[in-house]
């Protein structure tokens, strides 16, 4: 009775959190981590992605990779923008990602590196970008999710714990740390439902050596 | 056959005023001081075609004039022919002010003459030209109708006479320079001359008058000498204002890439090398090379490139002319598309993407990966054009960051130290190889873990018993 109500006063522009605990428009890749995709469904398409490693060397890219392996199936590319080092082939490879559709693009300022990340959302033929941008403002988050709302596409930036926004913008926001030897994958911010407690991984795809996709 | 000849009117100012809205009045004469054309401006303060240049600066002093430039018409000409062949393979190019098409085996691709003049209109007003369009069986009469500006459809021969006895007389002349001319002899129409006997009109003109009256009615066989699109692109524009920044260039490389899609569009390739030339001023030409993962001829995506690539570089100021160079190209064959959707249709544009990038992070900095057999952890990867060929590597376990230099490690009594000593969780991994090329290498690697629990991969060089760090476990 009294949510029917609500729907009756509200303008239908209000944004309704219970409305929105379904499923994302465009879908889900799955993470190939059971604990994950029972959580949340997998990695949400369509729509920014933040995460935020507490520091390096803990898997915050493995993470990515049985996903990455999935999509690499497709046609498109996967644009990996300013990686920290060089994302290793014979890693990706055992990883089950098919090399020949990654592409690495270096830019030397974040006004490139964000106009790279940008062409490719805008350009259909990528399956997936993810760009290590340190250095990412607020503006630069705003546009990149306008350019990614509703496309078929896995779009994720890497940021530094320490970097704080007024207003931050991204709809998703992870947080991994390493906690007792398993990663904690803490759901700081999503789009729909409530809060999630802290996910924790432990059989990393990086301690097997192949076969985990 | 049918034939449409477009005749331009004002090719001789359009050449000169192409690039700007002129408020000036502008005249073209030729060698003899007589105006053979004059814009609009000109045309609203009296000045006409024909006139002498005397009596023009008479009507207004302000008058711009300029000579006739009868190679840059040409070139015109041949500019606007190369985007025609979307409409037929046979143009020929070989009259004055004039275009004609051999339209009659297109007809039926297009629906009927009108919708294809039209289309044909249209491009040409796309061009920013302007024409008058005659279509007739025979080329001659063609020409003839649309230099006397008569837009008229002619189907069949035995139509002709009523529709060309009465242009003047002059309509033929064009080309020959005759001593005494018909109409000094009371003739004024063409069909006054037709009427006269064969052998008087021969006798007095000599035989091409009746030559020329033969082919236009079709008595005659007359070939027209086709187009033929040279072998590469190659066109240079001069700019009216010099230009000193990439956007004011842009309006000039637009149009001079327009012109070679065109080009490659009635070629059917694509461009996959080409060779921009600025030349300034002082003629001190800049060559931007540019290459494409994918045969192009879209025009939007080159320009693109072009744009990208010249806002990285330091361009000259004062530029004065563009020339642009097909050096490669590759023939398009276009895709058929499938009635339901699929992915396949993105194939063409991935490589765009790639140039895009290329064009504005450089092309060293956008590359593809690929897995190398090669033992050495740092030759096992290569950078690759995107997209080449999927390589398995072997089954190790590897990390999926490698420094790209390893990083020499400190170590206390032989614990290599990173933040703090490292913890070996396995190894020894024994690489021991690449004596062939002398790089070889001997390395007991092992996966460690740091004290916040990273992990990384850390060896040992056997030759100096030194630590270094090579990878990360992110």
């Amino acid at each position: 009775m009294r949510s029917t109500l609500l729907k009756s006063i509200l303008p239908s522009h209000v944004w309704k959190g219970a409305e929105h605990n379904n499923s994302n428009s465009f879908g889900y890749v799955p993470s190939g981590f059971p604990k994950i995709d029972n959580k949340i469904h997998g990695w949400p398409l369509g729509t920014l992605i933040e995460i935020v490693p507490h520091q390096v060397g803990i898997g915050e890219f493995s993470i990515l990779l049985p996903a990455l392996a999935r999509l690499s199936q497709d046609l498109r590319w996967i644009l990996l923008i300013c990686p920290p080092y060089i994302p290793y082939a014979p890693f990706l490879s055992n990883m089950g990602v098919d090399t020949s559709k990654v592409i690495v693009a270096h830019a030397k300022n974040m006004t490139d590196a964000g106009w790279c990340m940008e062409q490719g959302l805008r350009s259909q033929t990528c399956s997936a970008v993810i760009g290590w941008f340190p250095q990412i403002t607020e503006k630069i988050i705003r546009r990149l999710q306008l350019t990614l709302e509703e496309k078929n596409i896995l779009g994720i930036f890497f940021s530094k714990p320490i970097t704080r926004y007024k207003n931050n913008p991204t709809p998703w926001r992870f947080i991994l740390r390493q906690e007792n030897h398993e990663m904690l994958v803490e759901i700081s911010k999503r789009r729909g439902g409530g809060p999630i407690s802290p996910i924790s991984i432990s059989n990393l795809p990086r301690q097997t050596c192949c076969g985990c996709v | 056959m049918l034939w449409l000849c477009l005749n331009f009117p004002d090719l001789p100012i359009n050449i000169f005023s192409i690039d700007r809205k002129t408020e000036k009045p502008i005249a073209i004469v030729e060698s003899s001081n007589t105006i053979i054309a004059v814009n609009k401006t000109g045309q609203s303060l009296g000045i006409k075609n024909g006139m002498s240049l005397s009596a023009a600066y008479g009507l207004s002093n302000l008058i711009e004039v300029k000579y006739r430039n009868k190679h840059q018409e040409a070139k015109k000409l041949e500019e606007i022919a190369t985007s025609l062949f979307k409409y037929s393979s046979q143009i020929s190019i070989n009259f004055p002010n004039s275009i004609l098409i051999e339209i009659g085996a297109s007809i039926k691709l297009f629906c009927d003459t009108k919708h294809l003049k039209d289309q044909i209109k249209k491009t040409i007003i796309e061009l920013g030209m302007n024409a008058h369009a005659a279509v007739s069986p025979t080329p001659l009469s063609a020409v003839w109708l649309a230099s006397q500006q008569i837009e008229i459809t002619v189907l069949s021969i035995s139509d002709l006479p009523k529709h060309l006895d009465s242009l003047p007389i002059s309509t033929i002349g064009s080309k020959n320079t005759l001593c005494i001319q018909p109409d000094d002899v009371g003739i004024k129409t063409i069909g006054e001359l037709a009427s006269v006997s064969r052998s008087a009109v021969t006798q007095r003109w000599g035989p091409h008058v009746i030559d020329q009256l033969d082919r236009a009615f079709g008595r005659k066989p007359d070939p027209c000498p086709l187009f033929i699109l040279p072998r590469r692109f190659n066109t240079e524009i001069s700019l009216n204002l010099p230009a000193s920044s990439v956007t004011e260039l842009l309006f000039g490389i637009n149009r001079i890439i327009h012109s070679m899609t065109n080009y490659l569009q009635a070629k059917q390739r694509g461009v996959i090398k080409f060779e921009l030339t600025i030349t300034n001023e002082e003629n001190f030409p800049h060559n931007f090379n540019f290459k494409l993962s994918v045969p192009s001829r879209d025009p939007k995506h080159l320009t693109n490139l072009v744009q990208e690539r010249l806002n990285r570089e330091t361009i000259p100021s004062r530029i004065e002319s563009i020339q642009l160079k097909s050096t490669q190209e590759l023939s398009i064959t276009p895709s058929n598309y499938s009635l339901i959707h699929q992915s396949e249709h993105i194939e063409p544009n991935r490589g765009q993407l790639i140039d895009q990038l290329q064009a504005r992070l450089g092309e060293k900095s956008v590359y593809g990966i690929t897995v190398y057999a090669d033992h050495r952890p740092e030759k096992s990867w290569r950078a690759t054009i995107p997209g080449g060929q999927r390589f398995h590597g072997p089954v190790n376990h590897r990390p999926s960051w490698l420094l790209r230099t390893p990083k020499a490690l400190p170590s206390v009594s032989g614990i290599p130290q990173l933040h703090g000593p490292l913890t070996i969780l396995n190894g020894p991994e024994r690489i021991e190889t690449g004596w062939w090329d002398e790089k070889d290498i001997k390395r007991d690697y092992f996966l460690a873990l740091t004290q916040d629990h990273s992990q990384v991969w850390v060896y040992k060089d056997i030759k100096n018993q030194r630590w270094f760090l090579h990878g990360i476990f992110s």
